[in-house]
């Protein structure tokens, strides 16, 4: 077999090589099993001594320019297509679609709570997030050193004794009472802070959802009515609720809300403890003292009030079992509402 | 907190079983957040809310029991406790501020025998968390958790026999509690001490010192009221959490400090023996009575 004359049918079949699949079939017809190159070895044991180290550095030789073809013929494949996709445009064609963004869950849940509240008449209310300590606790019925305030252990802003991020939605309770007149109705929702070490259950941030109404004649059985519609309304209409004394400093009296289990409704399984029930509020009527400290007569009016925590309505809505998720923003989780 | 279903009816009869007994509890603002049953009674914990101290005690959620349930609640009286006269001085307590400590009271036991307590004692204990360390220490734990008054044993011959002092402690001084840690104090933390040095961190932990040990022979048992300020601020200062400091900072009720100090009293002599030589009081012994009007028809308006 010549060489040479091989080496001239590689230049001629590499100009013909304008794709991955075309350069396979060349690759395979000097280089495969049955290719030139393993014809030209097969040939080796059959001559003699002194032709031998003569002919195999002459195959080698062959073998490492086809070698360099091939490389440099998948470079220029490689880069290819956009060359070509340029050249043959179809401007009918549909372009590449960009993937919208969502709101986030809880945007969704926290809607979702404001939208109810707001049919039965509640206005939305915001108010800021670093708050004064009068705010968030003195107005609130919470005094210094008392064991009250463990419950609220609270990040102080650094070079400003009296500023906190605030612990709860409350503060904006004494903000709107100050500034308004009964009666009131609003819901407020927002962020809240605890130094709490994060875990499944924890974080140092998470969203409440606050609510008063205040007018004269407001019982705690307004109260049972308002949660009972939500609570219908977030996890359907089967579900059952109870109330059970607590205590909050600025509601007498106040409770605790369950509603029955809604993974084993209400039989008891591993989410609710074997209880058959899931905390998932708090409550009260206001007490006198949380009235006169914004200049409202508690001899005219009462009210009453109650927080949630939004992560822990959303959990238990979808099942989800680490509050962490919330804030990793994995688009695969993210994806799911 | 813990308590047991047995020990909960030393004061008042149940007739309904341990699960339907926390469902009533829950259910009555004493969140039963675990059941267990345990070598042959059941343990509850409780979570007790900051506005009732009066939760803190084994008889304090016994009333409620019996509230709940429509029986008698059984408190026996406390026997007063068998005197060996005129055989000692009295020792003379000295109360820097009242506001610090209300009321002080200190009872002088003479010729205890220390030693393990008895099997009934350390279960009980165990079955609410408190480890056992000898009889008389056990005692005091044990009428702790029973009545909801802290009290503390020294060891009398360790201490300045001339008595103590209830006062803030020196911004120098040092004290080695009976957790192994030596503490540095500051004036706003409240000490008792005696002549030369403190002897115990008030309301929060004894003193290594003077703590109750196999030697022991003669004791003298406190039983008193702190600010709970105070306890509070020493507490987050020192970084300790006790049985003690938990319901100092609640509030303790004045008239639960005498109850407990004779109670306990009457259960050294009978596990350990010895004789009451003294008993001293310094301070108020009765909170005065409040009166707090409640309107009916308010009630009524707010349902
Ligand atoms: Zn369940």
């Amino acid at each position: 077999m010549d060489i040479e004359a091989i080496y001239l049918e590689i230049e001629a079949d590499i100009q013909n090589v304008n794709s991955r699949e075309a350069l396979e079939l060349f690759r395979l017809k000097y280089l495969g099993r049955k290719g030139a190159v393993a014809e030209l070895t097969s040939i080796i044991p059959t001559l003699s001594k002194e032709e031998r180290a003569a002919f195999g550095q002459k195959v080698n030789s062959l073998k490492n320019k086809l070698s360099e073809v091939v490389g440099e013929k998948e470079k220029l494949l490689n880069v290819q297509p956009e060359t070509k996709i340029k050249v043959s445009c179809d401007l009918g064609m549909p372009g590449i679609a960009q993937e919208l963004g969502q709101l986030h869950p809880l945007t969704q849940v926290l809607d979702e709570i404001c939208a109810i509240f707001n049919r039965m008449g509640f206005s939305v209310v915001e108010g800021p997030e670093i708050e004064t300590e009068y705010n968030n606790f003195t107005g609130l019925n919470i005094p210094l050193e008392h064991p009250s305030r463990e419950a609220f252990d609270t990040f102080y802003l650094k070079d400003y004794a009296k500023l906190l991020l605030r612990s709860h939605t409350s503060p904006v309770q004494v903000r709107a009472m100050k500034e308004r007149k009964p009666p009131l109705a609003i819901v407020v929702p927002g962020r809240v802070y605890r130094p709490d070490a994060v875990d499944a259950s924890h974080s140092f941030m998470f969203h409440q959802v606050e609510g008063f109404l205040v007018d004269e004649n407001i019982r705690f059985s307004d109260l049972k009515g308002v949660l009972g519609v939500f609570a219908k309304a977030v996890f359907g209409k089967d579900i059952k609720m109870r109330f059970r004394p607590h205590f909050f400093p600025f509601t007498e009296p106040s409770a605790e809300v369950d509603i029955s289990c809604i993974i084993c409704k209400g039989q008891g399984c591993s989410v609710c403890g074997k209880k058959g029930w899931l905390e998932i509020l708090g409550a009260g009527l206001i007490h006198p003292q949380v009235f006169k400290q914004v200049g409202i007569d508690p001899k005219k009016y009462t009210g009453f009030a109650f927080g949630m925590g939004v992560e822990r309505i959303a959990m238990l809505k979808y099942g989800i079992n680490d509050i962490r998720l919330f804030f990793e923003n994995d688009l695969r989780f993210l994806k799911q509402f | 907190m813990k308590v047991t279903y047995n020990w909960l009816k030393d004061f008042v009869d149940i007739k309904i079983t341990a699960p339907q007994l926390a469902d009533k509890l829950t259910m009555a603002g004493l969140e039963v957040v675990s059941l267990q049953e345990k070598e042959g009674d059941f343990v509850f914990e409780i979570e007790i809310t900051s506005n009732r101290p009066d939760w803190l005690s084994l008889v304090g959620i016994a009333r409620e029991v019996a509230a709940l349930t429509g029986r008698k609640l059984k408190v026996p009286q406390a026997k007063s406790a068998k005197y060996t006269a005129g055989s000692m001085q009295p020792l003379a307590i000295q109360v820097e501020d009242k506001k610090d400590c209300p009321l002080y009271t200190a009872r002088i036991i003479k010729d205890v025998k220390v030693a393990p307590s008895p099997v009934w004692l350390k279960k009980r204990l165990e079955l609410v968390g408190c480890r056992s360390v000898n009889n008389i220490v056990d005692i005091t734990n044990y009428v702790l958790f029973e009545l909801g008054e802290p009290l503390h044993a020294f060891d009398l011959a360790k201490l300045n026999p001339e008595g103590v002092i209830i006062r803030r402690a020196k911004n120098s001084e040092k004290l080695l509690t009976i957790d192994g840690e030596n503490r540095q104090l500051n004036s706003n933390i409240l000490v008792i001490a005696d002549r030369e040095k403190p002897i115990a961190l008030a309301g929060v932990m004894g003193g290594k010192d003077t703590e109750v040990t196999t030697g022991t022979k003669d004791i003298l048992l406190e039983s008193a009221v702190f600010n709970p300020v105070i306890i509070r601020r020493a507490r987050q200062a020192l970084g300790i959490q006790s049985e003690a400091s938990y319901r100092f900072e609640r509030g303790v009720d004045l008239a639960s400090v005498e109850k407990a100090s004779l109670k306990a009293a009457r259960s050294i002599q009978e596990l350990a023996g010895g004789n009451q030589v003294g008993y001293q009081v310094k301070g108020v012994t009765k909170a005065q009575a409040k009166n707090i009007g409640l309107e009916i028809s308010k009630v009524k308006k707010i349902q």
